[in-house]
């Protein structure tokens, strides 16, 4: 759903310290100086807290970008389209 | 003042194996071919380094350091792996328990962290493990170090390495302070001294090495694009040759601290010094003045201090200029 994707978004301006209109689409894992390895724990807490799931720790470690995250959350039922 | 040591540049591993044994195995031997001496993990369990509470408020990294940490059975088979691969192989311990562990597996040295600089009942049980131990000291005041180095000794502690280490991650070189180095050298000349390296790069760890130090301890990351605890200042395969490589030549560059010249030096000495060579054609019976001598290349001739001695000799043969002075152009006689 739109919102879904909102509500990703918004895990990403909130922990990452991001403008609005960033470009989350190219976004990737030390692509920032805010994703490092304590943001990327930040951002994944607070990705577990909005959509109520619990990240496998493999899909911790594989969560290497804005994009591949979204393809990790729709595994756990997250729907990002229409 | 203890002989300097073999240099060692272990590759501290930490969680690039995402706790999977087969990535670990992977990962030393990637520290072989990237020029490691020896390999170092964590014995950690997330209740050894955490309080309950803590990882109840922290439920991500909670799930981290369990899925992170490799169990007793892994460590013992990496003790083993390492050891096939001619690498030293140790582990940072957090509680009695992994200590006992590494003893048993005869562990090459057991780690202490900067955090458990001043834990007693660690470094006593380490102390008497009888294994090698290295111990960080970030974070750590002068006093709180000569403490630990000396609660070490008093425990029967041997063998003891001191890492010059900052807790900062990574350490900027200006952070660094490796010319603490010198005051570890001076004030426990009975340990090794060591440097744990934050840093990126190489830079400090070349001054660490002209400072005296042997032991290195370098994060090596197999892939850096996965989240790491340590990827701000780990370095990748390429980094860490390149790292390894670099103390190596700068070690054999500092070996030599006497004035003593090779035996290709001194061939050298003999083409690029100067000796006396005629200035013109002269013949039989004319007396060698100041004036028919030059000093040019080849030096392998009469040289400059020697002239003296045959200054005013009479010439035996005819000579052409440009021609090499030799002692047999000379009249026996003189």
């Amino acid at each position: 759903m739109i919102m879904n994707k909102r509500k990703y978004q918004e895990c990403f301006v909130k922990t990452l310290q991001l403008d609005e209109d960033a470009n989350l689409l190219e976004l990737e894992y030390q692509g920032i100086k805010e994703w490092d390895s304590v943001g990327h724990l930040t951002l994944v807490t607070e990705i577990e807290t909005v959509f109520n799931i619990e990240l496998d720790v493999d899909d911790v470690i594989d969560f290497s970008s804005y994009q591949v995250g979204m393809t990790i959350l729709e595994k756990y039922g997250i729907d990002f389209t229409s | 003042m203890k002989k300097p040591a073999p240099l060692q540049i272990l590759a501290e591993l930490n969680t690039s194996h995402f706790g999977n044994l087969e990535n670990a195995k992977s990962a030393c031997a990637v520290a072989s071919n990237s020029g490691a001496t020896g390999v170092k993990f964590q014995s950690w369990k997330p209740q050894s380094l955490y309080s309950q509470r803590w990882l109840d408020d922290n439920r991500v990294e909670a799930r981290l350091y369990e899925k992170l940490s490799l169990s007793e059975q892994d460590l013992t088979q990496l003790r083993e792996f390492a050891g096939e691969l001619g690498l030293t192989f140790g582990s940072t311990v957090y509680s009695p328990g992994e200590v006992s562990h590494l003893a048993e597996i005869s562990a090459d040295f057991i780690k202490i962290a900067s955090m458990d600089i001043d834990n007693s009942e660690l470094l006593a049980i380490a102390a008497k493990s009888g294994i090698p131990v290295i111990i960080s000291t970030g974070m750590a005041s002068m006093d709180e170090i000569s403490w630990a180095v000396n609660f070490f000794s008093d425990m029967g502690g041997q063998d003891l390495t001191v890492l010059h280490c900052v807790s900062l991650y990574p350490t900027e070189l200006e952070e660094s302070s490796v010319g603490n180095i010198r005051h570890f050298t001076e004030l426990f000349p009975e340990v090794n001294v060591g440097f744990s390296d934050h840093t990126r790069g190489v830079y400090a760890a070349i001054a660490a090495l002209v400072y005296g130090t042997r032991v290195f301890e370098k994060h090596l990351s197999v892939d850096k694009s996965k989240p790491g605890f340590d990827n701000a200042m780990a370095q990748s395969p390429e980094e860490f040759n390149e790292y390894s490589s670099t103390l190596r030549k700068t070690l054999a560059s500092i070996q030599q601290d006497r004035r003593e010249l090779s035996h290709m030096e001194i061939i050298q000495k003999q083409k690029l010094r100067r000796s006396a060579h005629y200035t013109r054609d002269l013949e039989p019976g004319n007396r060698i003045g100041q004036e028919d001598v030059v000093f040019l290349r080849p030096g392998d001739g009469i040289r400059r201090e020697s002239l003296d001695t045959f200054l005013g000799y009479t010439l035996r043969k005819p000579v052409r200029q440009g021609e090499k002075i030799s002692p047999d152009d000379f009249l026996e006689s003189e």
